[in-house]
């Protein structure tokens, strides 16, 4: 029976990368003992479609989902692990109440709950509701991003709600405002098929969005000639090694590179005059700086001649030419692919609006196979967090805390008193955690994060959770719950059902395929029980309205002290309804059609047509997607999407290419693209003659953020067991240090000891450090300081300062 | 007992055929077919650590750019001897 079943399991594993080799499709394999939940993968933002294989109870096997438009069948070995991220030895499984000598007791959730709601509840009377705070995660599902939000901003009536996804993507949310006047990319994954210039700034997608990266890989080899991959990057990494043309610029001089390019696609005529007619120019950022136009904008640019520049940023002039010649050129299609060099800056939403401007520039935009995407690090940041609206200033559905009107609509879908909301944002992530030093915010909810580890400059943080109320919940100890006053366990990927949106403007389902270990709970469920406790000891009742999931209609009302919905598809419905007729239209996202349709359903969406799965393209008519495209949709499996953007039909918004944000951000644009006109700028802190050392830092392949669940993964683990430091042959040279010597690095904020690695990745002046591991806390050394931030409240993870000694 | 399939992906084409050569000489490793995306294999070995290691070693060959697993199985398995 046993050596059957081997065989059977050979013949299963034979299929599975036969079919993804391309060859002829692997025979489907139906194996009885392993029923298969679809999911998606809990990692990066890339949002691989998963079947997690269940028998008795457990997860025995993981593969892809060959249905799936995203990864076609594939995972890259931190997916592959994800049965074992739910393994550890070490899972909490009971909630714990930090004694007065410091232990921890364990409690029945029923204590942990009423202790958290009554410390909360207390300091919500006594001191005002801005005493307490939510820090929550692009790892929150959205039913519990949105439940949070209710919580925090309905019942409490506090704009305290950030999340680590602040750190990470703000900047790209602050690009596309500025640009388009609405977040998050016209494009999509299916431009990856059809580009024929991957243009890949600040982001090791190789390591860090493997199974994208796989499909650039696989263009490449159909099409060797013709396809060309650029990559911009300091560090020669996998994906450098892989590329066409490695720009291997100085750290912090990125904005030049692309102004440098700007100029040539100027200079040489890559214009797309016609598209031009979609855009218009802008001095800097906002609304500040005037409006102008193509002719001083190339005045402009002539300073930035890549004869001019190439010495600064460190790039020949040759090379800056040919990126910009094979990206600008007529006829040819580009995508844009950036991720965290470029967020984590203190330049970061100019970056990002100059990578936006080069597609203006060339009209390489809202047609197949090109786009300007940026890259996203978590799997729900961009549903749980962008589009809910699960940080200071937001509202669900792209909707502000400043604007009157949005309250209104919020309130009233939530069934809440308009008056309970907040009327303006109080202070992105790391002033919360400021706020909480200074002992004005006194009790803190972290949820699904690891902020212990993770924020900038985090010794100076790590006092002030310590000494707040500070609520943690979490799937394993680590260094955020050791400074925790309560903590409560909960439920992870598969062990709980939710929603998670991604990078492409795309939402999935994950299904509950398991059972949480002893007393773990949901999220979702630990917020809906506080949320009950809390608005009963503050006496906010919520007037929650059951509605008919086709049209939206209330069925009945029932008043009830908490957020009302008692299910994450009730919570799902709720949030449909806040994103309905907005450009984040997620009304026909059905609970039906999530679990029906591998890979999801792409917004906007406002049909509840079971086969429509929303919206490939955003900004272009059904008109215009007629005249310049052979098919105005792209079949899937299941389903399709349109090439149009199903909001502006549904709005009736005119003309063939409408930019239609109306972000106050956008003030002025009459529905067209704003090229922003920028100098070049360098980073808060760059290197000089005491801190002679620019640090990077970042992740691994192996590895998921503070390794909280990878290094739990005797696999992932051993492969890559503790931080290191990459330096260049060069400077280990002057530093007479080996691979794996000790070496010290000092910033002006901390400093660290950590092995040596002497590697080509890094260049001279360049040190890369990752952050996964949690007994070498490299951000101890990073930077907090709020005149590090992009203009979205963004700390610049990626260059600053120090200095290197053989330890 | 672990068994996974595998797509080994060359960084050149011209590459290949060293590659499956080299791969089949790997124990515990069968090449399966060499496709247009890269070398199906199947690897099987005492568990996952050393299928771990086995991938490591393949992934650092000068002629990889990547290795992918398509399917990983950890059941309780007897090797037997079929
Ligand atoms: S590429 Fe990202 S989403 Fe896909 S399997 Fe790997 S970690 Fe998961």
């Amino acid at each position: 029976m046993n050596i059957t079943r081997r065989a059977f399991v050979k013949s299963a594993a034979s299929a599975a990368a036969i079919s993804m080799s391309g060859l002829v499709s692997g025979k489907a394999f139906a194996d009885s003992a392993i029923q298969f939940h679809r999911a998606q993968c809990r990692f990066c933002g890339t949002g691989c479609t998963v079947l997690a294989g269940v028998k008795g109870g457990r997860v025995v096997s993981v593969k892809g989902d060959a249905d799936s438009p995203i990864n076609f069948g594939r995972l890259c070995m931190k997916g592959y692990q994800l049965a074992h991220i739910m393994d550890g030895k070490d899972r909490l499984t009971k909630p714990l109440v930090r004694q007065g000598d410091g232990s921890f007791k364990t409690v029945s959730w029923e204590q942990a709950l009423d202790l958290v709601a009554e410390k909360f509840a207390k300091l919500i009377e006594s001191e005002g509701p801005d005493s307490v705070a939510w820090y929550g995660s692009g790892q929150n599902t959205t039913q519990e991003a949105f439940a949070a939000n209710k919580l925090f901003k309905g019942i409490i009536g506090t704009a305290n709600v950030e999340g680590n996804p602040r750190l990470c993507m703000a900047s790209a949310v602050g690009g596309y405002l500025n640009t388009f006047g609405a977040d998050e990319p016209a494009g999509g994954y299916d431009d990856f098929e059809k580009a024929d210039c991957y243009f890949i700034i600040g982001s090791n997608i190789a390591e860090n969005h493997p199974m994208l990266f796989r499909r650039v890989i696989d263009r490449k080899s159909a099409y060797p000639e013709r396809i060309k991959v650029i990559v911009a990057d300091p560090r020669y990494t996998p994906s450098a090694r892989y590329a066409d043309l490695h720009l291997k610029f100085k750290p912090g001089y990125d904005m030049h590179l692309l102004n440098s390019m700007a100029q040539v696609i100027v200079e040489e005529g890559m214009v797309d005059e016609e598209h031009l007619g979609y855009c218009s120019f802008r001095k800097g950022l906002k609304t500040a700086g005037e409006f102008t136009d193509l002719a001083a904008f190339k005045l402009f640019l002539a300073d930035y001649a890549p004869e001019k520049v190439a010495d600064q940023v460190g790039v020949p002039a040759a090379d800056i030419r040919k990126a910009a010649r094979w990206y600008g050129q007529q006829g040819r299609t580009a995508l844009s692919l950036w991720c965290m060099g470029i967020n984590q800056r203190t330049k970061g939403v100019q970056l990002n609006c100059q990578i936006h401007n080069l597609h203006l520039l060339t009209g390489k935009i809202g047609k197949p196979g090109s786009d300007s995407l940026s890259l996203t690090g978590q799997p729900n940041a961009c549903g749980g967090t962008r589009e809910q609206g699960g940080l200071t200033h937001l509202l669900p559905g792209h909707r502000a805390v400043a604007n009157a009107k949005h309250r209104q609509q919020i309130a009233g879908i939530w069934g809440l008193p308009e008056d309970r909301l907040p009327k303006k944002p109080t202070g992105p992530a790391i002033n919360m955690f400021m706020r909480l030093a200074e002992k004005k915010i006194k009790a803190i909810w972290i949820n699904t994060t690891n902020p212990g580890q993770s924020l900038p400059e985090v010794g100076k943080y790590r006092k002030a959770m310590q000494e707040a109320f500070t609520v943690v919940s979490d799937v394993y100890p680590g260094r955020t719950t050791e400074l925790a006053s309560v903590i409560l366990p909960s439920a992870m990927w598969v062990e709980k059902e939710g929603i998670m949106g991604q990078t492409d403007r795309r939402s999935q389902f994950i299904s509950k395929a398991v059972e949480p270990p002893a007393d773990a709970k949901s999220d979702f469920w630990q917020i809906r029980e506080v949320s009950s406790r809390i608005a009963k000891k503050l006496g906010v009742k919520t007037d929650f309205r059951v509605l008919d999931p086709e049209n939206g209609n209330v069925k009945t009302t029932r008043s009830v002290y908490g957020l009302g919905f008692k299910t994450e598809k009730e919570a799902w419905d709720e949030y449909r309804l806040c994103t309905r007729g907005t450009d984040v239209d997620l009304w026909g996202a059905t609970y039906e059609k999530l679990k029906a349709h591998s890979g999801g359903v792409q917004w906007p969406c406002p049909s509840t047509d079971f086969k429509n799965r929303g919206s490939a393209k955003r900004f272009i008519s059904k008109a215009y997607a007629e005249e310049h495209f052979a098919n105005t949709r792209t079949a899937y499996k299941t389903g399709y999407v349109t090439l149009y953007d199903q909001h502006m039909q549904d709005k009736g918004l005119d003309g063939p290419v409408n930019y239609y944000g109306a972000h106050p951000f956008h003030a002025g644009s009459k529905g067209k693209a704003i090229i922003r006109v920028m100098a070049a700028g360098l980073s808060f802190e760059m290197s000089d003659e005491l801190y002679p050392y620019v640090l990077n830092t970042g992740r691994v392949i192996e590895h998921w953020h503070t390794g909280t669940m990878t290094m739990r993964v005797r696999m992932l683990k051993e492969m890559n067991p503790g931080a290191y430091v990459e330096l260049s042959p060069e400077d280990a040279g002057k530093l007479k240090v080996d691979n794996g010597d000790m070496l010290k690095i000092v910033s002006r904020r901390g400093e660290i000891v950590l092995p040596a690695w002497v590697t080509k990745r890094a260049q001279p002046g360049m040190v890369f450090v990752p952050w996964f591991d949690e007994n070498k806390l490299i951000n101890l050394l990073t930077i907090s300081d709020p005149k590090s931030w992009s203009g979205a409240g963004e700390p610049d993870y990626k260059v600053c300062a120090v200095k290197l000694s053989k330890a | 007992m672990a068994i996974a399939g595998a797509l080994v992906i060359p960084v050149n084409r011209d590459d290949e055929k060293n590659l499956v050569v080299k791969l089949n000489l790997l124990p515990g490793v069968e090449v399966q077919k060499s496709g247009l995306r890269g070398i199906a294999v199947v690897l099987e070995a005492e568990d996952t650590e050393t299928i771990k290691d086995i991938s490591k070693q393949i992934e650092q060959w000068r002629e990889v750019i990547g290795f992918e697993l398509a399917y990983l199985n950890w059941e309780e398995l007897s090797k037997g001897n079929d």
